[in-house]
């Protein structure tokens, strides 16, 4: 399996490689097992920012989270040879990007200068990303939009780490409890409680700052 | 069903798995309670706003980064690679091993005084056979004998006594190819 890998200004650029839009992932990593180059580009390509966001919102700091994605792509390219065909690809990319970030969490909670970085709410004017916000809001709606995502990713960074886990999954990737449990190596009953867990706690953070 | 039942069926209730009987009390309890009534809109309407935050995209380099990456992988697979960290711990173990036996034994062979340049240039590549024919363990001296890719040419050579790179030849059979 080579290397085919194209790369543009941002990340890695559809435009570049040849249209897969057809094809499910099962059928990408068969092409790229049996050595088209670019397959495994495009399964960059699907997963690059899913997991980047993945990551991103389990430990809460983008560069190391880019860090661990280009690791979770390199195992894959590295193993790919003995996935399992039978089993859906993209589980066994987010298993492996989620034994990643749960070692990362664990080497953090043995060295707790690493703080998490969504932590922070002391945001400068001048340093706000603007560009998603809406023009055509008010600005007390503006305030109240910021307001919100601020205290949600403060939130979600005061989970412990393996309920933020199965958080993220559950609401941001909208995976199932099985595959949930698959990828982070539970059983079904552990992430119902983790989940309940996350579930209350988050609500119990947020509540007081809804009022 | 009281404020514990419904925090602890919180998460059943939010994905629609209770049975009906029970999701009509968790109903009938939400309208009486304003407590779980404001903690489970403060749950929507904070996931709401977790599943609106601007997606995080990779940076400009992450391709150029990962494609450079992605070369530098050992072309042959690794014993480690294959069996995990089992497989590296017994691998690190017997390269040690053999090290410390080449070492021994070119202590032995390699006179204190400084080498006259017909001994040094002689081949200086040294094959250790393990006799089991399972690993080979060559030790590179000179300059000579690495390719001119590789990325240590630029390395001094550290002494007469230290292998500078060991390389391993494991049978196809250990690496599963």
């Amino acid at each position: 399996m080579g290397t085919a890998l194209k790369t543009s200004t941002q990340g890695t650029d559809r435009s570049l490689v040849r249209s897969y839009d057809g094809l499910d992932d099962s059928a990408v990593v068969r092409a790229c097992i049996d050595g088209d180059n670019r397959a495994f580009t495009e399964l960059v390509l699907r997963y690059q920012t899913r997991l980047l966001n993945f990551v991103y919102r389990s430990i809460g700091d983008h560069e190391r989270a880019e860090d661990l994605v280009q690791e979770a792509f390199i195992r894959v390219h590295r193993h790919l040879g003995r996935f399992d065909q039978s089993k859906k690809f993209s589980t066994w990319i987010y298993t492996i990007a989620s034994n990643l970030a749960k070692n990362e969490l664990r080497n953090r909670s043995r060295n707790p200068l690493v703080l998490f970085q969504a932590g922070k709410t002391n945001w400068e004017a001048d340093h706000r990303p603007l560009q998603f916000e809406d023009f055509r809001s008010r600005p007390d709606d503006l305030y109240r939009q910021r307001f919100l995502r601020e205290l949600v990713e403060a939130s979600v960074a005061q989970l412990p780490g393996h309920h933020r886990v199965v958080f993220v999954l559950r609401e941001l990737e909208g995976k199932s409890y099985e595959e949930i449990a698959e990828i982070t190596g539970c059983n079904l009953g552990t992430v119902k409680s983790r989940l309940n867990r996350a579930r209350n706690s988050f609500a119990s953070i947020i509540a007081p700052h809804l009022d | 069903m009281d404020c514990r039942e419904f925090r602890d069926t919180f998460s059943d209730y939010l994905d629609g798995l209770l049975t009906a009987a029970d999701e009509v009390r968790a109903r009938e309890h939400l309208g009486a309670c304003p407590e779980c009534r404001r903690f489970e809109r403060a749950y929507r309407t904070g996931v709401s706003a977790f599943q609106g935050l601007p997606p995080v995209g990779p940076s400009r380099d992450f391709g150029v980064r990962l494609l450079h990456r992605i070369r530098r992988e050992p072309a042959l697979p690794t014993f480690a690679g294959s069996y995990g960290f089992a497989g590296a711990l017994l691998a690190v173990t017997v390269a040690g091993f053999l090290v410390l036996d080449l070492r021994e034994r070119r202590r032995d062979a390699i006179p204190d005084a400084p080498e006259s340049a017909e001994q040094a240039s002689v081949p200086p590549t040294l094959i250790v056979d393990s006799g089991a024919d399972v690993i080979t363990v060559r030790v590179m001296r000179s300059d000579l004998d690495l390719p001119l890719s590789d990325p240590y040419t630029h390395l001094s050579w550290p002494g007469p006594s230290t292998a500078r790179r060991v390389r391993f030849d494991v049978p196809a059979v250990w690496s599963g190819r």
